[in-house]
């Protein structure tokens, strides 16, 4: 079917790639790296642009704390770099590349600021969108649209940057970004607690989170994902494991977090503690989703309520076995759920609808994903004004069509 | 006070000089109460925290609920009344005035907290709500509100998503779209846009960043949800005096480099305390002084430890002895002199804010710049620099008053939002963009690329042209 791959080396050669797609009707695949070609709802485009060539820092200022990259650089290029510099993204980016067969940090930048990353960091450094400091996006019409600029704050006029984020394609192609970076923190810790029940781990990182300045992850594995640590020590307890990461630019604030947390978390049973060396090696490992298997047991991914966190999984349980992965608090839950013919979407849904929460199937056949709802289907005037973006972005629809809304 | 005349928010339905008379009373028939009509009441929303209309808006509502506001929308989308929105009315640049043909929507009344949930860290309220009253209600909740302002403000909750409140509190920097967790927007023809922070986290198009900043250019946001945070254990305010903004601009970029502080740092120009600082002891200063203000948050030994860090990086360069508290009525009372410096200077005289951000390492060199450049048009210039983002706001201050000041105001304004474009800047940041200087192609580094694009965006909300309108962007030429 898709007989035609184009990989432009330039923004002006891209352009004029989606002017004449636009001229001709010819719908097309936008592809990075393709690790996510089984994300959302499958293509059914005619043609394929692949940002491989498009590839390197442009543009690298550890004092201004920004760094500028075309669309198609590896997520590993750019870690290692600012890795040297003693920096990081601000945003953890999550890479669900493993999940789906592809090694890590294989993603590249544009794909994951299409699909608008967030790993366990959200809760206090936000999504990928909120490190955009400016983007080079090129729209479906052909338009090179330069929006935002490589400083740390401010714009002006509204924010058409953020509009690239999550758009999976559908809105232009990320040419290039770019992204506020962060120091790497100075001192760093876990706490970790065993044998919780999801709903109790909730409110013991939920009181964390609201107590303690410096936590940035909370995470809780029920024992089937806890099996799939890294660290063996983790691993191998055959419980449930709640994990609390702290950070701190300095050893008495580490130190002071880590009493607090220890005085509040004592109700919850004995706290165990890693050190620098450990964290760093865990966090990686649940960044890289080493706790779902690749495979093809269909993943699902719900943002909730922490609160009702323990009500939509045990609402879901009702229904059929699932492992369950708590990050954020318990603001995101990641599901493994049996193989069915609609990936257990319709009783999903169904918990979700009456308790709270939006469901994204992350993974699944191409079949299934071609006949349900992949992403939580918006309101009716959010989709309304999705349906003019759209239409002001990419006039003929020849980007990613049907890959995040089924009709367009 | 800068005295705005001629065509201000006429919108394109109205463009001209249409009587709006029988319209707006058709509004005070379906509102009642909720409209005010007669001139005295008009005219106290003629102006904002600098800048004043020459003539009142054709009329006022302040919608008690949602459903009348929903009902004001619509009815003005529908008679074809160009919309302004207010909050607080704490913008320098117009945001919050309308012309003698519009119709200025208050979200005065609009302002109850629905919910504080500190299991989920979240804080629901009506646009109206004051951040002051939010991050009380925070507080209460053993939370806080980080956009919550270090002194009490008329700032309102809707008003800040409208201008996309800059904040830097700990280590989060960032603006208050990144906390946004949902917000409801009645657009221009009165439809409700509903964004749920849940669907908003799981794909699709990033709504509520781009709401983040529009200043009413798409619709009223009539309430929003807030990621709260944990309040911080310890808090202490630092003041430091130098004689020379140069080295105060030195000191402070070391300071952000170094990673010193978790917390704020800001350079103030003398000028901004001088005259009103006698009540805060050793806290006055001079206006021959540059001053930074570094606010250390953490835990007690960590705020300690950053604290004598900071006095070891800045003891060399500074003037006298470094004044410390851990008192918040002080710190509160510091920052009240310094949040509201701009707007009183702009009142005074003739002066002008130019808002711009740059590349941080970039400060010390464009602040001088700035002097320069308001030497060449006879003013004073008084700074205000937020280093750890490369904000820079500068207040260009004339002697005289008249129109011949105002021109040269204006004049140096414009030169510092080019400078900001030439160095890989922006303008506007923190203050909003407005009515004074609507954005333009090329306008402080904006792409013509990227104006056309928001234009378009524009349209997907207000095809009429209906609300806010001139304000954000440059009136589009038909």
């Amino acid at each position: 079917m898709l007989d035609t791959i184009l990989r432009p080396a330039a923004d002006w050669e891209l352009a004029s790639y989606l002017a004449d797609a636009t001229a001709s009707g010819t719908s097309v695949q936008i592809v990075g790296s393709n690790t996510r070609a089984a994300y959302g709802r499958p293509s059914r485009a005619a043609a394929r642009v692949s940002t491989h060539v498009m590839r390197g820092t442009t543009a690298f200022d550890p004092t201004a704390r920004i760094i500028t990259v075309q669309g198609g650089t590896r997520l590993n290029d750019v870690t290692q770099e600012l890795g040297e510099a003693g920096m990081m993204l601000a945003f953890e980016p999550v890479d669900m590349g493993p999940i789906y067969g592809f090694e890590a940090d294989w993603m590249t930048v544009g794909g994951m600021i299409a699909v608008n990353v967030a790993g366990s960091r959200r809760i206090v450094a936000g999504s990928a969108a909120d490190s955009i400091a400016g983007i080079k996006l090129v729209s479906g019409r052909g338009e090179i649209i330069q929006a935002g600029a490589a400083t740390v704050g401010g714009r002006t006029g509204f924010d058409i940057t953020r509009l690239a984020a999550g758009s999976m394609g559908t809105l232009g192609v990320i040419a290039d970004v770019s992204l506020r970076v962060t120091a790497l923190p100075e001192r760093t810790a876990t706490l970790v607690l065993l044998g919780l029940e999801g709903e109790i781990a909730v409110e013991a990182m939920g009181d964390a989170l609201a107590e303690c300045p410096g936590i940035t992850g909370a995470v809780h594995l029920d024992q089937a994902m806890a099996a799939r640590l890294a660290n063996q020590d983790l691993a191998g307890q055959g419980e449930a494991v709640t994990l609390l990461r702290v950070e701190a630019a300095s050893q008495p604030g580490l130190t002071q977090a880590l009493e607090r947390l220890y005085g509040q978390l004592a109700a919850y049973g004995e706290i165990f503690e890693l050190d620098d060396d450990a964290t760093a090696g865990l966090w990686q490992g649940l960044q890289r989703m080493c706790c779902i298997m690749p495979g093809d047991a269909p993943v699902w991914r719900i943002a909730v309520r922490p609160s009702r966190a323990g009500d939509v999984v045990r609402g879901i349980r009702r229904y059929m076995t699932v492992d369950a992965l708590y990050d954020w608090g318990g603001g995101l839950l990641w599901l493994v759920a049996p193989a069915t013919a609609d990936a257990g979407a319709s009783e999903i849904r169904r918990v979700t609808a009456s308790i709270g929460g939006a469901a994204t199937l992350v993974r699944a056949g191409d079949d299934v994903r071609a006949a349900v709802d992949c992403f939580e289907p918006p309101d009716r005037g959010a989709e309304t004004v999705a349906r003019r973006l759209k239409a002001a972005f990419d006039p003929a629809g020849i980007l990613n069509p049907g890959r995040l809304h089924r009709e367009f | 006070m800068k005295v705005l005349k001629g065509a201000l928010g006429m919108g394109r339905g109205s463009r001209g000089s249409r009587d709006p008379g029988d319209a707006v009373r058709g509004l005070g028939d379906l509102l009642g109460d909720a409209v005010v009509a007669e001139e005295a009441g008009r005219r106290l929303f003629r102006g904002d925290g600098a800048l004043l209309n020459d003539e009142p808006p054709a009329a006022v509502v302040l919608p008690g609920d949602e459903g009348q506001l929903v009902e004001a929308v619509r009815y003005c989308h529908a008679h074809g009344l160009p919309m302004v929105t207010r909050g607080g009315a704490t913008s320098l640049r117009g945001g919050a005035i309308g012309g003698a043909q519009s119709v200025v929507i208050a979200t005065t009344r609009l302002n109850q907290i629905i919910d504080v949930n500190r299991r989920d860290r979240l804080v629901r309220a009506e646009a109206g709500a004051t951040l002051t009253a939010l991050g009380a209600a925070a507080g209460r909740a053993g939370l806080r509100l980080p956009v919550a302002p270090k002194a009490p403000s008329p700032a309102t909750l809707g008003g800040a998503i409208a201008k996309n409140t800059q904040m830097e509190i700990g280590s989060l920097s960032g603006a208050i779209g990144g906390i946004v967790e949902g917000l409801r927007l009645v657009a221009a023809n009165g439809e409700i846009v509903e964004i749920g922070a849940e669907v908003q986290a799981c794909g699709g198009y990033d709504l509520a960043g781009l709401i983040a900043g529009s200043e009413g250019a798409f619709g009223i946001i009539s309430e929003a949800t807030l990621r709260l945070m944990p309040a911080a254990p310890a808090v202490r305010l630092m003041i430091v005096r130098f004689s020379d903004e140069d080295a105060a601009l030195a000191a402070a970029e070391a300071l952000v480099q170094h990673r010193l502080v978790r917390g704020a740092v800001e350079v103030v120009g003398g000028r901004l305390w001088d005259g009103q600082s006698a009540g805060l002891g050793d806290w006055s200063g001079a206006e021959s002084e540059t001053f930074v203000l570094v606010e250390i948050e953490g835990f007690d030994e960590e705020v300690e430890a950053a604290a004598q860090a900071v006095a070891d990086v800045m003891r060399d360069g500074a003037r006298g002895s470094i004044e410390e508290t851990a008192d918040d009525a002080v710190r509160r009372a510091v920052w009240a002199l310094r949040e509201t410096a701009p707007a009183r200077l702009a009142r005074d005289g003739v002066a002008g804010v130019s808002d711009i951000v740059v590349p941080i390492g970039r400060i010390g060199e464009v602040s001088r710049e700035m002097r320069q450049i308001a030497s060449r048009h006879g003013l004073a210039c008084v700074a205000l620099v937020k280093p750890a983002r490369g904000g820079i706001e500068s207040v260009f201050v004339a002697t005289g008053t008249g129109e011949e000041s105002s021109k040269k105001v204006q004049g140096a304004i414009d030169e510092a939002v080019q400078l900001a474009g030439n160095v890989g800047g922006l303008a506007v940041g923190t203050l909003g963009a407005g009515a004074l200087k609507a954005a333009s192609p090329g306008y402080g580094g904006l792409e013509p690329s990227a104006f056309s694009m928001q234009q378009r965006v524009k349209a997907v909300f207000d095809g009429e042209g209906v609300m806010n309108p001139d304000k954000v962007l440059a009136p589009i030429d038909d």
